[in-house]
């Protein structure tokens, strides 16, 4: 599937990164080469084949017990917000 | 006490001087701080070094010691932290701009147990931004430099803490690998590298480039140290889900029983081709000691491993750019100034405090992971990932361990690779399989080029059984005349 | 005009009476300060992972008991990855294609109002068969 500028545009927006105009032609030609190599996961078959997306499923999934422990990592955190008000994290207007 | 160059230093014979009252952590601490300041600029190991910190950790440990505590054989040690290892207080900014200042509010997993046992921290060392890299040229901040040869890269991601430990900055160190960068930072620079089986080391703290594929593990310059290392760190741990009960300590003397009766099989049709003579040679020189040994060697096949770089390239990134998703500029890390609303604010944050390689894989990734792509690549790449992880089953149930080169070629020239992302990539055909399987590999030391660079080796082997990894290695590392030579811009260092 | 039915679909999120946050030893206590029950794990800090709550996985077997659907014994949790401010990691923990529960339905009575003309009588609508997965809720 090829990918050219268009695609890299809607790409970056949907990944909230902003691309430098002159190092668009290079991202674009440089995705091209990767996408045009792992193309060749297209010829094997994988009919009938499970998904690894984790190695070591099938174990029984350890649970946490549903018990409040107090953290005090508050004041460090707020304290390297870019932008802080108080007891929040203040960012540009939303809308 | 004399010291030639620091040669016989390891993390095992630190242990025994400081436990025994031979010397005490400080003295350790200091000889480590004064080669660190001779070469640490020039090789660029570190991006945050403090030799305050580092001697008053080591007053603390002979403090602890003073009191009669009874301490761990870590006791002392001068180890040093890839920077995407979070310790609280101090800078953790993954090699990137865009946690340039970040001083995590706690410390990883591994970090808590290697300061309970009485390590002492020499710094955090430099990496490829976000671990994400073969060469530490990726740093947003500086490359790292080759301690055998200035001029070469020493790998990535981990080039820092395989570098550093090489030079004799420090005794023992961790880094992470995802798809080789504990392996093969390891072998460029001589030294011993191990992944873990994958959920055998707590990830806690370690940064997330890749989560089903990331693992801490730890650089040395022996297997005896490794072996140590990894007793420190290894085990489940109930704020990381994927850790297993399993992954149980190593007996050290079980590192010493040899390899007789052992099976090894060597992926004929993996390394057929692409690979540096003088690695080949090496490969064959490891075989024929071990034979003689007593180990026998087989020849394996591993079908798919031929697709591996292709499959990583599909689940890494995309799994990175969901992990890297929570770098905004919100809560902590850099924000662009003057935006005009959220989303601005997030895309110039994203867009300059990320990298090249960085927000290429962000892109590559992300288009895998889109409605319309994802079943072809995401979803595909997942199912030849079955397929891999299988070709070592079947083979690891016919040998105890797969032996191959850890890298095709010995360390590459800086800015040699950095024009075309695909042949960087490329380097890692021999590390990624091990990385997509889970299981545990080991880079050990294996000779040198006829030009003195360090040629690496690798096992990979069932799962939880790094205990046989070692002993393969330990096997080797007795009879090789190589071990623990120390590079030129360590040498000379005196006590 | 009576060849066309209403259907109306109902998104019911209700969070669950457990004590810590789905994801992480937080308190879920109403009315305390902004960002004091906060941890490594929920603030999305780089190196945290999440561990999942064992209530609020029975209470969404509970649930998925209590209208009559189906018990997967093997789920999926995925990531839905979005921007927003009080999205820290950038993604919801979710459940897309294999949740805990499905099917299911809840009977909901309502009367005609005044009794009179323009309804043909049945007074109670079942939902079962549609597709119900009481999703877990948000940290």
């Amino acid at each position: 599937m090829p990918i050219d500028a268009k695609v890299v545009h809607q790409v970056a927006a949907l990944s909230r990164l902003e691309l430098d105009p002159a190092e668009e032609g290079r991202f674009v030609k440089e995705l091209q080469s990767i996408l045009a190599y792992v193309e060749q996961l297209q010829a094997l078959d994988v009919s009938g084949i499970e998904p690894t997306s984790q190695v070591g499923s099938g174990v029984k999934t350890p649970l946490r017990e549903d018990r409040v422990v107090p953290c005090d990592v508050r004041e460090e955190a707020l304290a390297q917000a870019p932008d802080r008000d108080g007891d929040y994290f203040r960012v540009p207007r939303v809308v | 006490m004399t010291h030639e160059a620091g040669r016989e230093e390891t993390a095992e014979s630190i242990g025994h001087s400081v436990g025994s009252g031979a010397e005490s952590a400080l003295e350790v601490a200091r000889r480590f701080v004064e080669r660190a300041e001779r070469t640490a600029s020039r090789l660029g190991t570190y991006l945050h070094r403090d030799p305050e910190v580092t001697l008053a950790m080591a007053r603390e440990v002979d403090a602890r010691i003073a009191k009669g505590e009874k301490l761990s054989p870590l006791a002392g040690v001068p180890v040093a932290l890839k920077d995407n290892l979070c310790t609280h207080g101090i800078p953790t900014t993954c090699g990137s701009r865009i946690l340039e200042g970040y001083r995590p509010p706690y410390d990883a997993h591994v970090v808590e147990r290697l300061r309970k046992a009485g390590a002492v921290i020499t710094g955090k060392t430099n990496c490829d931004e976000f671990a994400m890299g073969s060469s530490t040229e990726n740093s947003a901040y500086f490359p790292t430099r080759n301690p055998w040869d200035p001029e070469r890269v020493p790998g990535g991601s981990s080039g820092g803490s395989a570098a550093t430990v090489a030079a004799l900055e420090a005794a023992i160190s961790l880094g992470s690998d995802t798809g080789g960068s504990v392996r093969q930072p390891a072998a460029f620079c001589g030294v011993f590298g191990l992944k873990p089986t994958y959920g055998a080391v707590s990830r806690y703290g370690l940064v997330a480039f890749a989560s089903s594929l990331d693992q801490i593990g730890p650089i040395a310059r022996t297997a005896r140290d490794v072996a140590l290392l990894y007793n420190a760190i290894c085990g489940r741990d109930v704020r990381d889900m994927t850790s297993r009960a399993e992954a149980k300590p190593i007996a050290v003397e079980d590192v010493e029983r040899g390899v007789k009766g052992m099976k090894l099989g060597i992926p004929r049709d993996l390394i057929a081709e692409g690979v540096d003579p003088e690695v080949l040679a090496s490969l064959e020189r490891v075989a024929k000691t071990l034979a003689e040994e007593g180990a026998t060697i087989l020849d394996v096949t591993l079908p798919h491993a031929r697709y591996s770089i292709a499959t990583y390239y599909l689940i890494a990134p995309a799994e990175a750019s969901s992990n890297l998703a929570r770098y905004d500029g919100v809560r902590y890390g850099f924000r662009a100034k003057g935006a005009s609303d959220l989303q601005q604010m997030y895309a110039v944050t994203r867009g300059k405090g990320f990298g090249r390689e960085v927000r290429r894989r962000i892109l590559l990734g992300t288009y895998a992971l889109s409605a319309g792509y994802y079943d072809a690549y995401y979803l595909r790449a997942m199912k030849v990932r079955t397929l891999i992880r299988k070709d070592f089953t079947d083979t690891l149930a016919r040998a105890d361990a797969v032996l191959l080169p850890t890298t095709p070629t010995p360390p590459f020239k800086l800015g040699e690779k950095l024009d075309d992302p695909l042949a960087m990539y490329l380097n890692d055909i021999f590390s990624i399989p091990a990385s997509l399987a889970g299981a545990p590999a080991l880079s050990f030391p294996a000779g040198m080029t006829r030009s003195s660079l360090p040629i690496g080796m690798q096992l990979v082997g069932r799962p939880f059984d790094e205990g046989t990894l070692l002993r393969v290695a330990r096997t080797w590392e007795r009879r090789n005349t190589d071990a623990l030579r120390v590079p030129p811009i360590a040498a000379g260092a005196r006590a | 005009m009576t060849d066309y039915e209403t259907v109306v679909g109902l998104e019911v999120h209700a969070q669950l009476k457990t004590e810590s946050k789905i994801f992480c030893s937080c308190s879920t206590k109403f009315g305390a300060r902004p960002n004091s029950q906060v941890c490594p794990v929920c603030l999305g800090l780089p190196g945290a992972l999440p561990v999942l709550n064992e209530r609020a996985v029975q209470f969404a077997v509970m649930t998925g008991l209590a209208v009559g659907g189906e018990i997967a014994e093997r789920s999926v949790f995925a990531r839905k990855n979005y921007f927003y401010p009080d999205l820290p990691k950038g993604y919801q923990i979710s459940q897309y294609d294999r949740p805990l529960c499905a099917g299911g339905g809840v009977d909901v009575h309502a009367e005609a109002p005044g009794g009179g003309s323009g309804w043909s009588g049945s007074s109670s609508r079942r939902t079962r068969g549609s597709r119900f997965t009481p999703k877990v809720a948000r940290a």
